[in-house]
């Protein structure tokens, strides 16, 4: 009897043993396919790429604006973010943790797919992927993937660039500054007026503390002294 | 009398599926490579390993068990650096027993039983099982045959 539960007992011990190498060869497999036939392979990256272009707009009015900054975050795939400060915290590409702690530091993110947000003085909060990063003009390239991971902690800024292209959904907010559409014809001078505009798709520039916008919007209104609608044909 | 020994291990063919998991390893390894795709170096070292642990522990194992039946017993030889002698006197064995799952079958291996009372010496996952059980079976008849009149007659 005592055999007998002695040997039940080790043929229930083989059974976990062999549960145990079919699951690490299974674990294996999966590390040796998926990033290699699946490069792109990321929940995080592939929501963010559905994201951006799920709210690609079909903007038409050319806007041009120099205004305050606002709080914002983006988020999508953009071609060239560039960053200008002096902030001594890290930079995180893959496992590797890069201290910025030079006066001047420049980041060059190349094909950056990821959030970005900002406030008029700090970055928030950067995560995503690039296919080549520059710290202070010394590339990082990744060796096996196509792709590098990101992530920025809080870094104070003086110079932000996103080109090609930066999306914002709808953004509402108290500015000063200046509105162009469609080529100057049509000029606004605000100051602390609500600017509201939709569907914003362009390059961002962020330099001196102003706020630079270059592309397309949908909708913009603005209310204060001066209520101005306008608003692209559909 | 010419001394004739049978000296078995455990089939190799029990080792098929890790043997086949390595395959498929390679196989993804050779496909990665063949089309020009980027390996993961960290999975590549996992193949390396999981590959050379597997090759390392299915010989070990193998190597831990070996029986052998000769003139006048059953010998099963347990371990690799501590070993276990377990011996059955042929005179002891009452039958032999010849037993194959649906697996075994097709790998055409077997456990052998020889079982002397309340002892059992099982000869596990041996290949050719059924020339083992014809080779015991032999042995016992001839030392019945051999076994002296008065011995004979105690039985």
């Amino acid at each position: 009897m005592e055999h007998m539960m002695y040997s039940q007992q080790n043929k229930k011990k083989k059974h976990y043993i062999e549960f145990a190498i079919f699951f690490i060869f299974i674990i294996i497999l999966a590390l040796l396919i998926i990033p290699s036939f699946y490069s792109d392979f990321s929940i995080t990256g592939s929501l963010t790429e559905k994201i951006a272009s799920e709210i690609k707009p079909n903007s038409t009015i050319k806007f041009s604006a120099d205004l305050t900054i606002p709080n914002l975050e983006i988020s999508g795939v953009f071609q060239n973010v560039e960053l200008k400060g002096s902030s001594e915290s890290f930079i995180y590409i893959e496992s590797e943790k890069f201290r910025l702690n030079s006066k001047n530091n420049y980041i060059v993110l190349k094909n950056y797919t990821g959030d970005v947000s900002f406030n008029n003085e700090n970055i928030l909060a950067l995560g995503g992927k690039s296919s080549k990063v520059f710290i202070n003009g010394i590339p990082v390239e990744p060796k096996t993937k196509s792709t590098l991971k990101v992530s920025l902690e809080s870094f104070n800024y003086g110079f932000l660039v996103v080109e090609k292209e930066a999306v914002i959904k709808k953004i509402t907010y108290v500015s000063s500054g200046s509105i162009r559409l469609n080529d100057g014809k049509n000029v606004f001078n605000i100051e602390n007026e609500e600017v509201s505009f939709e569907d914003f798709m362009g390059n961002l520039k962020i330099e001196n503390g102003k706020l630079n916008l270059e592309g397309y919007v949908k909708n913009l209104d603005i209310k204060g002294k001066q209520g101005i609608s306008v608003s692209s044909q559909s | 009398m010419k001394k004739e020994v049978l000296s078995v291990r455990n089939s190799r063919k029990i080792y098929i599926p890790v043997y086949f998991m390595i395959f498929i390893l390679f196989l993804a390894v050779g496909a990665i490579k063949f089309y020009g795709k980027e390996m993961n170096d960290w999975a590549f070292r996992g193949v390396l390993i999981f590959s050379a642990v597997g090759i390392f522990w299915t010989e070990t194992h193998r190597l831990r068990n070996k029986y052998e039946i000769t003139e006048n017993a059953v010998i099963h030889i347990k371990g690799l650096l501590v070993r276990t002698i377990k011996k059955t006197d042929i005179h002891a064995l009452s039958d032999a027993e010849l037993k194959q799952n649906p697996w075994q079958r097709i790998l055409g291996i077997g456990n052998v039983s020889a079982n002397a009372f309340s002892e059992i010496t099982i000869l596990k996952n041996v290949s050719k099982p059924h020339l083992v059980i014809k080779f015991l079976e032999e042995k016992m008849a001839e030392k019945n045959a051999h076994a002296p009149a008065n011995a004979k007659a105690r039985r």
